[in-house]
């Protein structure tokens, strides 16, 4: 039985502008973070696909292929807005949804009650994709992939973009694959692409055919060749939860005449938004990580491990302000990462725990304050003046998708 | 054309028609709005709605349109007060 649903929406922030201004329907529309010349697009609609327009290309580039195109800047709370609806729909379906990202998600029908169970999962697609429009807004469309497992599921999602529905079965998986690229297999790369073809896999239906110790001992030389191997045949293998390995947050200036001081508050300010994080997770960070991109794209980066776990601005700043030192300057982009996480503080106790415990409890004081009347309503006075330091779209995670991107 | 940089945050206070019904989107429906200048704007096209945040308290931002020109109204839930927040581009 196809119990997988996976629900993917299209070109998912343009469409959501093109449903919150009604005024750029139709017409071609890019999603930009900053209104910049070199602003990088992020997102773009039907009608600038259409026109050549692909994601990742600079402004100045697209500008130059279609004069017309609108660009639009980045508001995260309308996605995160449309992201929560989204999951409220496919929670009336099962218990048992993941949103994948902020614009996909998947339904697991194995825990969903017998009303929902025993009805056709093509009537359960078109009904998601109904609500959607009724519920969210007009121009809103998503695809739906129908299969046994979230791989299959996800596939069948991409066969038919915009507003598809189709459903991978054993019967017609041989018939779908042999019309696809291995490329077009959700996680094949072309890294991975010229890993199959050095063992003459060259088709998705070669790879379907594959033996398991191929895929282990050949193409994947690991388990993961058997994880592939149960995929292609509709095996669930992607179905677990990770943990949080780290809290991570990056900017890109927005000059390149920025003193080192100017500088140096935005990172403060990263590590004031990371620290919050990590906090809202009840996480302690043994590692930070500080890293740079310069205007030469050279990348440059410091890390410490430290024998305390923080999880405090104060210590968080500290220690990435001085791992800032002694990195190069002008720099083009600057992030932190905080890495070797735990759940508790350390059981064991320092000459200075009174102190600890002081800052811990300032800082559960301020985070208090900012969520009861808003982010950044108190912070350090070393990271004043850098409010423009906005969230930005989180693409990967959803673990963050709450009140605080406003 | 670049959408967003012609928009100015106005933060206006205005006054708003509004209709209420138990429809499945759950929210009040706005008809027309009038500036403090006089000026009034019917709306043609309600676009999207949606919640923001400014720590636990919500404005509901009103995406909408005239038929030249996208607006966003705000309804702030602590006061109840409206404001005209934006006036897009005119798109001709």
């Amino acid at each position: 039985m196809n119990d997988t649903i996976y629900i993917d929406l299209n070109s998912c922030f343009a469409t959501i502008e093109q449903q919150s201004r009604p005024m750029l329907r139709g017409r071609p529309v890019a999603i930009t973070n900053r209104i910049t010349p070199n602003a990088c697009i992020i997102a773009a609609s039907y009608e600038a696909k259409a026109r050549g327009i692909k994601v990742g290309m600079r402004r100045v580039e697209a500008n130059a292929i279609c004069p017309d195109l609108i660009f639009a800047e980045t508001e995260p709370s309308k996605y995160v807005f449309v992201h929560n609806k989204l999951k409220r729909i496919m929670q009336d379906y099962s218990a048992n949804v993941t949103m994948k990202s902020i614009d996909e998600g998947v339904i697991n029908l194995a825990a969903a009650p017998p009303h929902i169970k025993t009805r056709n999962r093509a009537e359960i697609g078109q009904e998601i994709k109904q609500r959607l429009l009724t519920e969210v807004g007009d121009y809103m469309r998503c695809n739906v992939g129908i299969s046994s497992n979230r791989f299959l599921a996800k596939l069948a999602a991409e066969l038919h973009k915009p507003d598809g529905l189709d459903e991978i079965t054993p019967d017609n998986q041989r018939t779908i694959f042999a019309k696809l690229k291995l490329t077009d297999l959700p996680g094949i790369n072309t890294r991975m692409e010229r890993r199959l073809n050095a063992v003459n896999i060259y088709t998705p239906l070669q790879f379907l055919d594959a033996n398991e110790d191929t895929l282990v001992k050949l193409v994947c030389k690991s388990i993961d060749g058997s994880k592939w191997y149960q995929r292609l045949r509709g095996i669930e293998v992607d179905d677990y939860v990770s943990d949080i390995k780290s809290v991570g947050r990056q900017y890109v200036l927005e000059s390149r005449h920025l003193t080192r001081e100017e500088t140096r508050a935005r990172i403060l300010h990263l590590s004031e938004d990371v620290g919050y994080r990590l906090r809202s997770k009840h996480l302690y960070a043994h590692g930070v990580y500080v890293w740079t991109y310069g205007y030469d794209d050279i990348y440059s980066h410091k890390s410490t491990i430290l024998k305390r776990a923080i999880n405090t601005d104060r210590d968080i700043c500290n220690c990435a302000s001085q791992l800032f030192l002694n990195l190069p300057s002008p720099v083009r982009i600057i992030g932190i990462t905080l890495y070797k996480l735990q759940k508790e503080a350390d059981a064991q106790l320092t000459l200075y725990q009174k102190q600890i415990d002081r800052a811990e409890s300032v800082c559960a004081a301020i985070d208090k304050i900012n969520y009861r009347f808003g982010s950044r309503k108190v912070h350090s006075a070393a990271s004043h003046g850098t409010e423009h330091v906005k969230t930005k779209i989180p693409f990967g995670s959803t673990r963050y998708l709450d009140h605080s991107i406003t | 054309m670049n959408q967003n940089s012609l928009q100015t945050n106005l933060h206006e206070p205005i006054d708003v028609d509004a209709s209420f019904s138990r429809s499945i989107l759950g929210h009040c429906r706005p008809i027309a709005f009038r500036t403090q200048s006089g000026r009034e704007v019917q709306i043609a096209q309600v676009g999207l709605v949606h919640p923001k945040y400014d720590g636990l308290k919500t404005i509901y931002a009103f995406d909408i349109t005239d038929g030249a020109t996208d607006y966003r109204i705000t309804l702030d839930t602590d006061s109840l007060n409206w404001y005209l927040e934006f006036e897009g581009d005119h798109y001709e």
